[in-house]
Formats: structure tokens, C-alpha cells, sequence
């Protein structure tokens, strides 16, 4: 275990607060906003450190590349949970890499599994799920 | 062809301003290009070992886009970050 004034912290808080300030995909809420409501959520849930950290840090890919707030909008496909799984490995294992890197394909999966679930996706989760089945057929 | 029904309940629920933005069709042919994953690609999903905390981060995902609501600063969840850094 890390101790709690490993710089690494410091520099993935700066990430968070210095570059989070972005808008997350169409919605009014930050890159920021959207990392502590998803880490708060896990929190409240009672999930492991690990899954609290990977909601933290499961769109940090966007942080680290410069594609713009929503690139599904233009079609493009980001791949920023790939982008985020190497960004972390180094520093983190499968626990907390591995949710991050599937978090897109739970999309995919839940789409696949209950039948509500594409009908609760807000319109720019399905515009990246179709940039994903257009690069990744 | 299983998700035509769910995809009109998803542009009838859509908001009026990217309704028109969005083509019927466009949302139509998500179900159609295999948006959703196959059994064999949902098989392989289900095998991985972190797969139930992807889920549940996924979930984490889509209720994280709450205009105005407060939640701890990050500096808050750094101790579960500290905890995992190797």
C-alpha cells in the first residue's frame, strides 16, 4: 500500500481537478463532476477501495488525450478506456485496471443482457456504442 | 431485430433537441449494425474475472451525469486510491 503523500496521488488529483474541467460527452456536468459522482456512488455502495478507484479513475484516458469533449459526436471512436487501462497499469492492477478497460464493453454487454438498458442510454452513450461497432465490427 | 421496440422507447424518451440532431434512422441502424454484444462475445464477457465490477462500474457511469450534485472533493477518495497504488 501506497503511503497517502505518494506524489502519484497528487499528480492523479491534479489530472482530475487541473484537466477535468472539460464537459463530459453532451451532458452539464464536468470530466470532474462525473469521475467524484461515479467514485461517491461506488463509495455509498460500500464497493472495495479498488472499484471506488476505478470509478475515480475510469474515463482518465479522456484526461490524457485531447480528442475534444464528446468525439463519438464526429464519429470517432476514442478508445479511451484502452488509453486509460496502459495510463494505469503501471500503477495499479487488475482490479482496478481491468473495470476500467471493460467499462465500453459492459455497455455492449448490458445492451446484450437486459432488454431496458438501451432504452435507459442517453443519446451520446449510443452514439459512442455505434462509433465502437463501426472501428471495432 | 429484438431492440427496434427498445430503440423507439429510446427516441421517444430523447430529448427534443437531439431528436433532431439524431435521425430515426441513425438510432434504428445501431440495433441493426450489432450494437449490442453476441452470445459468444457476451460468453467471453461474462468469463472475465473482473466482469461483475465492470458491470458495476458501468452502472456508476451512467447515473454519474447529475447536473449540480455536490459530492466530496477528490481528495476525499485519494485513501482507496493510496490503497491500491503498487
Amino acid at each position: 500500500m501506497a503511503q497517502n503523500d505518494d506524489p502519484r496521488l497528487q499528480e492523479l488529483a491534479d489530472l482530475i481537478d487541473g484537466k477535468g474541467h472539460g464537459r463530459y460527452g453532451l451532458h452539464d456536468v464536468t470530466q470532474r463532476q462525473h469521475a467524484l459522482q461515479a467514485a461517491w456512488q461506488a463509495e455509498r455502495e460500500g464497493c472495495s477501495s479498488a472499484l471506488i478507484a476505478a470509478a475515480l479513475l475510469h474515463d482518465i484516458g479522456h484526461l490524457v488525450h485531447d480528442l475534444g469533449d464528446n468525439p463519438a459526436k464526429h464519429g470517432v471512436d476514442d478508445k479511451h478506456e484502452e488509453l486509460g487501462q496502459v495510463w494505469l497499469q503501471g500503477w495499479f492492477g487488475p482490479e482496478v485496471t481491468e473495470p476500467v478497460r471493460l467499462h465500453v464493453a459492459a455497455k455492449r454487454y448490458l445492451c446484450a443482457t437486459e432488454a431496458d438498458y438501451f432504452a435507459k442510454l442517453s443519446p451520446d452513450s449510443v452514439l459512442s456504442l455505434l462509433a465502437a461497432r463501426l472501428v471495432r465490427p | 431485430m429484438r431492440l427496434h421496440v427498445a430503440a423507439k422507447r429510446y427516441l421517444c424518451a430523447t430529448e427534443a433537441d437531439y431528436f433532431a440532431k439524431l435521425s430515426p434512422d441513425s438510432v434504428l441502424s445501431l440495433s441493426l449494425q450489432g450494437g449490442p454484444m453476441s452470445a459468444d462475445e457476451v460468453a467471453a464477457f461474462r468469463a472475465l474475472p473482473q466482469a461483475e465490477d465492470a458491470v458495476r462500474l458501468r452502472r456508476f457511469d451512467e447515473g454519474a451525469k447529475v447536473k449540480g450534485l455536490e459530492t466530496p472533493p477528490v481528495q476525499h477518495f485519494l485513501p482507496h486510491v493510496a490503497a491500491c497504488l503498487r
